[in-house]
C-alpha cells in the first residue's frame, strides 16, 4: 500500500517535470522556428534582388556609351515559400557618373520590402568604357 | 508492477518529442542560414567579378587614349569597396603571337587584359582581348542569308543570325561563348519544343518571336525588334571584306575574295576524280564539279573547295578537319548555279562550312567553327538530327580571302578600320 501511494506521487511530479519541460521546450522552439524560416525567405529575396542587379549592370552594358545615363524601373516578382505566395516589388535605380572622359560608373541600387517583411537595400557597381577615342 | 514499470514513460515520451522538435527547427535553422550564407557568397562574387569587368574597362580606356599603353593597372577601390587591377600583354605592335600569363592566346596585332576583382575576400578574374579597328568580324555560330530550320535535339555554343526566318524544332540550347549567345531575325523566330537561351543573351526578331512552349531565359524577347541588331546582313556579291561603308550599319556577310583564295600557294586544282582516300595535306583543294565523299575517304587538315556553283556532299561517318566551301564562280552571281553543302551520317567537323547556296544537316552532326550560306534569300541552313555547334572566328583565318572576318568581335554595328577604335575579341570570366 505505502509502495503504491509512492508509485502514484512519483508519477504526479514526473508528469509535472515533463509538462514544465515539453511548455518550456515547445515555447523555446516555436519561438526560433518564424527566425529560421524569415533567414530562408530573406535568402530568396536577397538572390533575386543580386540576379536584378545583374541584370540592370547587363543592360547598361549593352547600351551605347553615350546613350547610358540614368534610370529606374519596378518589377513585382514572385516568390513561393513552402505553398505561400508573396509578390515582392523591387525598386531599381540605375545611377551613371562619369569616372573619367570615356569611362562611367554604373551603380545599381535596388529597395526592395523583402518576403521578410523587411526593407532592404541592394547596392553593386561596375564600370564601362567608351571603345572609340 | 505494472504501474511501476509505467513511472518515467511520460518524461521519456517529452524528452523524444522535444528531441524531435529540436532536430525539426534545427534543419529549418540550418537550411535558411545556409541559403543567406550562399545568397551573401553569390552577392559578394557577382560584385567581385564586375570589380574585375571595371578593371578591364579601365585598362581598354587607357588602350584606347594610348595603344602602346603597357600596364599593369594599380590596384584601385571603387566607391563600395571593391577593388580592381589589371595586368596587359599589349601586342598590338607585334609581329608574332605571345602567350599571357594564364596561358591565354595573344595573336600579334591585339591585347590581352587580365584583371582581377575582389570583394569582401572573394576574387574573380576576366580575361579580355581586343583588336583595334572593325568591330565587324563574324562572331555568330551560324548565318545565313535565307532562313535556317533546325530540327531534333540541339545545342549551339554562339549566335544564330539569318535574314529569313530561324526556325527551331524540338530541344534547342543556345549557350553564349564569347559574349555571343543570341538569336537575331530579319523576319521572325519560331521555336516548338524546350528552347534555354541564356538569361544574359536576347531573341530578337524584325518580325514576330513565336515560341510553343515560350522561350526559357533571354534577356529580352522581342518581336518588332527596330535595333542594329536585327538588320539584314550586307550581301553583296562585290564586297569581300568585312568593313562597312560609310553610313552603313549592320554586319557583311561572309563572301571570300576568290582571287585570293585561288592564287593562295597551297592551292591544288583537281581536273579528274581524286584518288582515295585523299589526304588534305595542309592544301586547298579545288573541284570544279560535284563532290561525294563517303567514309574515310578524307584524310589530314585542310581545305576543300567546290568552285563554279558545284556542290559538296559527304555521307556516312565523318571526322573532318578541314574548311569545306562551295562557291560560284565570280562572274555567275546572282543566282545560277547551286553551290551547297550536304551531310548525311554522323559527321564532326572543325573548321568553317561555307556555301554560296545552302547548307543541309541530316544525322548526328557536330561543327566547331561557323557555318554560312551566303544567297540572299536562299535555302540557307538546315539541320535535322542531334547537333552540336560551337564558334570558333579563328577558322576564317585558315582560308585565303575569308581573313577579314576572323578578327573582331561579332556584335553589330562597326568602325571602319583605322579609326582608333578598339573591339573584343574574347571576353571570358573565370
Amino acid at each position: 500500500m505505502t509502495s503504491r501511494r509512492t508509485g502514484a506521487g512519483l508519477t504526479v511530479i514526473e508528469t509535472l517535470i515533463a509538462a514544465t519541460l515539453f511548455l518550456t521546450a515547445v515555447v523555446v522552439l516555436v519561438g526560433l522556428f518564424p527566425t529560421a524560416v524569415r533567414a530562408t525567405r530573406q535568402a530568396q529575396g536577397h538572390l533575386m534582388a543580386v540576379n536584378l542587379a545583374e541584370r540592370e549592370l547587363e543592360i547598361s552594358r549593352v547600351q551605347d556609351f553615350d546613350a547610358l545615363e540614368d534610370r529606374s524601373a519596378t518589377y513585382v516578382l514572385n516568390v513561393e515559400n513552402n505553398g505561400a505566395s508573396n509578390d515582392i516589388t523591387f525598386n531599381t535605380q540605375v545611377a551613371v557618373t562619369t569616372v573619367r572622359p570615356g569611362l562611367k560608373r554604373i551603380e545599381v541600387t535596388i529597395d526592395y520590402l523583402g518576403p521578410d517583411y523587411f526593407n532592404r537595400t541592394l547596392k553593386m557597381e561596375s564600370y564601362a568604357a567608351d571603345f572609340n577615342p | 508492477m505494472h504501474r511501476t514499470q509505467a513511472r518515467g514513460i511520460a518524461l521519456t515520451f517529452v524528452l523524444l518529442v522535444i528531441a524531435l522538435l529540436m532536430v525539426i527547427v534545427s534543419t529549418v535553422a540550418v537550411q535558411g542560414l545556409g541559403s543567406l550564407r550562399q545568397a551573401k557568397v553569390e552577392e559578394h562574387s557577382k560584385q567581385a567579378l564586375f570589380a574585375a569587368e571595371s578593371g578591364a574597362a579601365d585598362a581598354i580606356r587607357n588602350l584606347v587614349e594610348d595603344p602602346t599603353y603597357p600596364g599593369p593597372l594599380p590596384t584601385t577601390t571603387m566607391s563600395g569597396g571593391a577593388e580592381y587591377s589589371a595586368v596587359v600583354f599589349n601586342n598590338f605592335a607585334g609581329t608574332a603571337p605571345t602567350t599571357a600569363s594564364n596561358n591565354a592566346d595573344v595573336p600579334a596585332g591585339t591585347t590581352y587584359i587580365l584583371a582581377t576583382g575582389e570583394f569582401a575576400g572573394l576574387t574573380r578574374r576576366v580575361g579580355v582581348l581586343v583588336s583595334p579597328g572593325s568591330a565587324t568580324a563574324f562572331g555568330l555560330a551560324l548565318g545565313s542569308g535565307g532562313e535556317v530550320r533546325m530540327g531534333g535535339s540541339k545545342t549551339v555554343r554562339g549566335s544564330i543570325k539569318a535574314n529569313q526566318d530561324i526556325r527551331l524544332q524540338g530541344s534547342s540550347t543556345i549557350i553564349p561563348l564569347r559574349g555571343s549567345g543570341r538569336l537575331l531575325s530579319s523576319q521572325d523566330v519560331r521555336t516548338q519544343g524546350s528552347t534555354r537561351v541564356d538569361d544574359a543573351q536576347d531573341v530578337r526578331a524584325r518580325g514576330t518571336v513565336n515560341s510553343t512552349p515560350a522561350i526559357r531565359g533571354g534577356l529580352t524577347i522581342q518581336s518588332g525588334d527596330t535595333t542594329e541588331s536585327t538588320l539584314p546582313f550586307i550581301i553583296d556579291y562585290t564586297r569581300t571584306t568585312n568593313q562597312l561603308l560609310a553610313g552603313e550599319q549592320g554586319l557583311v556577310l561572309p563572301n571570300p575574295d576568290q582571287t585570293v583564295l585561288f592564287s593562295a600557294p597551297n592551292v591544288v586544282v583537281h581536273s579528274t576524280p581524286p584518288a582515295l582516300p585523299l589526304d588534305l595535306n595542309n592544301q586547298i583543294h579545288v573541284f570544279s564539279v560535284n563532290q561525294d565523299f563517303g567514309s574515310g575517304d578524307i584524310t589530314g587538315t585542310g581545305t576543300i573547295v567546290v568552285a563554279d556553283g558545284a556542290s559538296l556532299k559527304f555521307q556516312g561517318s565523318q571526322n573532318l578537319n578541314a574548311n569545306l566551301i562551295a562557291l560560284r564562280n565570280s562572274s555567275q552571281f546572282p543566282n545560277s548555279g547551286n553551290p551547297t553543302i550536304s551531310f548525311q551520317g554522323s559527321t564532326t567537323v572543325n573548321g568553317l562550312i561555307y556555301a554560296h547556296e545552302g547548307i543541309d544537316v541530316q544525322g548526328s552532326f557536330s561543327l566547331n567553327g561557323a557555318m554560312v550560306a551566303f544567297r540572299d534569300g536562299g535555302a540557307g541552313i538546315r539541320t535535322q538530327g542531334s547537333t552540336n555547334i560551337t564558334l570558333d572566328s579563328s577558322v576564317f583565318a585558315n582560308v585565303p580571302g575569308f581573313e577579314s572576318w576572323a578578327l573582331g568581335f561579332g556584335g553589330v554595328g562597326g568602325v571602319p578600320a583605322g579609326a582608333g577604335p578598339l573591339s573584343v575579341v574574347v571576353w571570358e570570366a573565370f
